[in-house]
């Protein structure tokens, strides 16, 4: 965590008129699943994957 | 020499680094705080690969003070309720026609749908836009928009191009002014500035034939501003452009700003070539997109050149992918835009990355990013 701060970098949650709604300084945003099964446990490498990689849509979003 | 070698004293962060005259004299005017003109930015484009750095130092010192350390992110949905359109427009790989296989259309329930879903994942904001449907009502955006609000009261909708508000202003016979007092009375929030690819008219008559002129899409933004739509401002480059362009978008968005105040962001879009018309039907004369430097560049100049005027500079990460736009929080970007459960236009025309990033990740790429920098990696051209 010292690391990370030390990098300066605060990740905030906004509304689209910029108000903050989430200020992520001390902690990370509970994980959901998201709506894409992802194929693997590498943190995003489903989005550089080509389409028709291992990956289904979940809850019929797509 | 990389990012993080360069010197952290403003004052002798320009003197250090053997900059071109010009290029010195326009970065300490930024610094100080002094706009800086059209041709001063168009300089900036042109500078050689080597006095970037120096560039990046001084936008992403601009971005320091109106942003401080903060980054933010909007947990959206972004929602194209049709595919098909007939405006022809060179550079789109999203549009079809109503017998293509796989046209779309969503009826408002099937809108609402998306909507409620993305509610339930802690969306605060549904982008909804879509092509020019030659059948469609006029009266099918603010539809749109009433149907979302009834069942969703507190959703954020963003929607609508200026293209589409010309269209659906043509078909109801509205005054633009009209058009949009009513979507903002159903219940809209914003408008998506995209449609602007370049503001240039020879650069759109070979891109769209000149259907939203500049001046419409001028007309259009502020009559938004005026009743009190805020919108976000784009420039799509990397095809036909150049810097001359670049510079002279950045200056008239600077313009009406200064008029309005309407922007809430720039959001620099680099054309994506693969499947687009625009290229492949002409790849000799169209450039496959911006290189990795004029990306950067776009960043940093738009930064610079908006000081003062435009607080915030988004990275599309659904264009450029996650690690190339973490890589830009060092060129002046604040902002990662939307977490975008589904995104089809930048995916239809050939990016790989449009998909859902869930606010758990997109915070834990970026700071796993920020960590990797803190190491002085080497600044890549």
């Amino acid at each position: 965590m010292q690391i990370i701060q030390d990098a300066g970098r605060q990740p905030i949650q906004r509304n689209t008129v910029y108000d903050v709604i989430n200020d992520f300084a001390e902690g990370l945003p509970e994980q959901q699943a998201p709506l894409i099964a992802r194929a693997n446990s590498s943190l995003l490498s489903f989005l550089t994957e080509e389409d028709g990689a291992p990956a289904k849509v979940v809850g019929g979003a797509g | 020499m990389t990012l993080h070698s360069f010197p952290h004293s403003a004052s002798d962060a320009l003197r250090s680094h053997g900059l071109s005259a010009p290029t010195h004299d326009i970065l300490s005017k930024a610094l100080a705080g002094i706009e800086i003109s059209e041709a001063d930015g168009e300089h900036l484009f042109r500078a050689p690969a080597q006095e970037f750095p120096a560039i990046a130092y001084v936008a992403d010192t601009l971005r320091q003070r109106v942003n401080g350390d903060k980054v933010g992110f909007v947990v959206n949905r972004n929602i194209n309720f049709t595919n098909i359109c007939y405006m022809g427009c060179k550079f789109c790989g999203f549009a079809k026609r109503t017998e293509d296989p796989d046209a779309e259309w969503l009826v408002p329930e099937q809108i609402v749908a998306r909507a409620q879903e993305a509610w339930n994942r802690g969306a605060t904001e549904v982008c909804i836009q879509g092509g020019l449907h030659p059948k469609m009502e006029g009266t099918y955006y603010r539809e749109i928009v009433l149907a979302i609000k009834k069942a969703l009261p507190d959703m954020h909708i963003h929607a609508f191009s200026p293209f589409e508000v010309w269209y659906g202003a043509a078909k109801t016979k509205q005054s633009y002014h009209a058009f949009l007092q009513d979507l903002k009375d159903c219940g809209l929030g914003s408008l998506p500035g995209t449609a602007a690819e370049i503001l240039d008219t020879d650069i759109r008559q070979q891109l769209t034939r000149n259907k939203l002129s500049t001046e419409k899409w001028v007309e259009i933004i502020k009559a938004a501003h005026e009743v009190g739509i805020p919108t976000t401002a784009t420039i799509m480059y990397g095809h036909i452009d150049g810097p001359e362009h670049w510079a002279a978008h950045i200056a008239l968005l600077r313009d009406i700003q200064k008029e309005t105040g309407g922007f809430t962001e720039l959001v620099p879009l680099s054309f994506v070539h693969s499947e687009s018309p625009l290229y492949t039907l002409d790849p000799k004369n169209v450039r496959p997109g911006p290189t990795d430097l004029e990306v950067r560049k776009m960043h940093a100049v738009s930064r610079i050149m908006l000081h003062g005027w435009i607080d915030n500079i988004q990275v599309s990460w659904t264009k450029l992918g996650p690690e190339f736009a973490s890589d830009l929080l060092q060129c002046g970007v604040n902002d990662l835009g939307g977490t975008l459960m589904n995104e089809s236009i930048s995916r239809s025309a050939g990016a790989a990355h449009g998909q859902e990033i869930t606010a758990h990740e997109m915070c834990r790429s970026f700071r796993m990013r920020a960590v990797s920098r803190s190491s002085a990696i080497p600044f890549m051209m």
